[in-house]
């Protein structure tokens, strides 16, 4: 009897299954899903990592007004192309980065201990350097003399941590078992000691950054999405309104999400979460790659999913376009410099190079050429990858 | 597995060509309804994406996807769950019936789509997919006691549904965590 009634199941299950087969852009929408998921996390942990250097950039604000829709070039807007073959050698980054076995910070250069040739992924924090190593397989804070503080395994921890606007404070997600769930952690970013734990049983909350001491973390789901703040210190939880899955924070007051409502053509919005999550200003029509917020909060880069992705730089409260980026050919990850100049990847060939461009419209090599078939290309802070 | 970004991209981009049928297949018998069996497939995917250098055998990524697919519809039926919860204090309603027209009903399908997630991927593993007990144990993460716990509540309610003078199928019928129950 039993045997006949596993056969029914099985039948039943089979002749249901049979009819079905897969649209005909499933590998298509698949694969974008997995790039826009990676995006995320990327994106998440690139924003994450600038707002830890906190330089002021003076500039007026309209803070007055409802949601602005921005055009994506209007008239006036300084914009440039990135062509590699004249750019001029300017100084070299005004921001940490890696390369050649050490973080180069400023007069300071910080050795890494590791092997020759390897690469990290890593982000500044108020007291040095939280580092991923290569493989993945661990977590080390380096303070600014290199001296390894705090190693810690990576088990199961999604991305890079996100740091809080003065760099005192990481947050990050470990995921649990196979995805049942999650588990949200605050931790020292000088010394790595573990402050908070917000455990977020049949959800993988990814956090995406910070709003002062609270923590924004995003969810994946067909239906957009959803978005949470969480106040480690007084144990709030709560989903952030009018918005569905969040790509960053510039730390302070400004929300990157996709607007709730419309899984099946998000829209970009800026939200202001410390205000009722009114949203600021939106770019229905962008479809993002990469985010990156200075250090101050005040700007904004966007580089948009195209087969010939443009970055643009926009006023975070009032979504003013400040900066149009053409010819951006490999971008690993993207920062704001002090002052707002942005720093990308560039190629020509099998040369890899790190371009700044500034506000006004200018662009110039922001290091030699390293043939990256045999020497590392120079890592900017954020996920290296 | 491959290293760099093109080999995964195209690894990837082969993977899913060869399996996607099988996947949404699977996916239909989880979820009952052709979108959401797409929907759920694109997730499950876009995570093995990001996973791909992890996964060291190439032959334990369908176990992969399969994993994630059960988890993510564990995970979605929870939300309901709960929404409905908070709006109505009411266990969820069995979902609607398949949009395909078979020509004659079925009430083992009709039974499949009114089981609790869980419950409903044992039967899906263990009497489509053909896992063993120990292999489906290990795509829920769970204990083989437990499988075949869920396996023999799933034939009892079979059984009770196809008894005669049981009644019309459906009604009365509220599904819960631990099996179905009148």
């Amino acid at each position: 009897m039993t045997s006949d009634l596993q056969d029914k199941f099985t039948e039943s299950l089979r002749r249901h299954a049979e009819p079905v087969s897969a649209g005909p852009g499933l590998a298509q929408s698949a694969h974008r899903r997995a790039l826009r998921l990676r995006m995320r996390r990327r994106i998440a942990a690139g924003a994450a990592c600038l707002i830890a250097l906190a330089v002021a950039i003076p500039l007026g604000y309209n803070l007055l007004g409802g949601p602005v829709r921005t055009d994506i070039a209007p008239a006036g807007t300084n914009e440039v192309r990135i062509d590699v073959g004249t750019l001029s050698r300017g100084p070299d980054p005004r921001i940490p980065w890696f390369q050649d076995g050490a973080i180069h910070d400023g007069d300071r250069t910080v050795p890494i201990q590791g092997r020759p040739g390897a690469t990290y992924s890593f982000v500044p924090t108020a007291g040095g350097y939280l580092l991923l190593d290569e493989d993945n397989q661990a977590f080390r804070w380096v303070g600014k003399d290199g001296a390894v503080i705090r190693s810690m395994p990576n088990e199961a921890i999604e991305g890079l941590p996100v740091v809080s606007a003065d760099g005192r404070t990481l947050a990050w997600t470990q995921i649990v078992g196979n995805g049942e769930g999650s588990t949200l952690v605050t931790a020292d970013a000088v010394t790595g000691t573990l402050l908070h734990r917000k455990p977020v049983p049949g959800h993988v909350a990814v956090a995406v950054g910070f709003i002062g001491d609270a923590v924004v973390s995003s969810e994946e789901a067909p239906d957009g999405g959803t978005t949470r703040w969480w106040e480690p210190k007084t144990g709030v939880f709560v989903t952030v309104d009018h918005v569905a899955a969040a790509y960053g924070t510039n730390g302070r007051n400004v929300l990157v999400a996709d607007s709730a409502g419309s899984p099946v053509e998000p829209c970009l919005g800026v939200f202001d979460p410390t205000k009722d999550s009114s949203k600021l200003w939106d770019k229905c029509s962008l479809q993002l790659a990469l985010y990156a917020s200075s250090a101050d909060g005040k700007l904004l880069a966007f580089m948009s999913n195209d087969e010939s992705p443009k970055i643009y730089v926009f006023d975070a409260r009032t979504g003013k376009l400040r900066l149009t980026v053409d010819g951006v050919e490999s971008v690993h990850n993207m920062t704001f410099e002090p002052g707002g100049s942005l720093l990308v990847h560039g190629a020509e060939g099998t040369e890899r190079f790190l371009v700044r461009c500034t506000l006004s419209g200018t662009c110039e090599a922001a290091s030699d050429p390293i043939d990256e078939r045999k020497v590392p290309a120079p890592v900017l802070p954020g996920p290296n990858n | 597995m491959p290293g760099n970004s093109t080999e995964t991209n195209e690894a990837f981009s082969a993977y899913v060509a060869a399996r996607q049928h099988v996947l949404v297949r699977t996916a239909f018998l989880l979820t009952g309804d052709h979108h959401s069996a797409e929907d759920l497939v694109q997730a499950a995917l876009a995570r093995t994406y990001l996973a791909w250098g992890r996964i060291r055998d190439e032959y334990a990524i369908d176990a992969y996807v399969r994993r994630i697919m059960i988890n993510e519809h564990t995970s979605w039926w929870r939300r309901a769950w709960r929404h409905r919860e908070r709006v109505t204090d009411q266990l969820p309603e069995p979902p609607p019936a398949a949009e395909l027209d078979l020509g004659q009903r079925d009430e083992v399908w009709e039974l499949v789509q009114t089981l609790p997630p869980k419950q409903r991927a044992v039967v899906v593993l263990r009497f489509y997919e053909d896992l063993t007990e120990a292999d489906t144990a290990d795509a829920l993460r769970c204990s083989v006691g437990n499988v075949k716990s869920q396996t023999s509540r799933a034939l009892a309610s079979l059984r009770k549904r196809l008894a005669p003078g049981s009644g019309t199928p459906g009604n009365g019928f509220i599904s819960t965590e631990g099996g179905i129950t009148r």
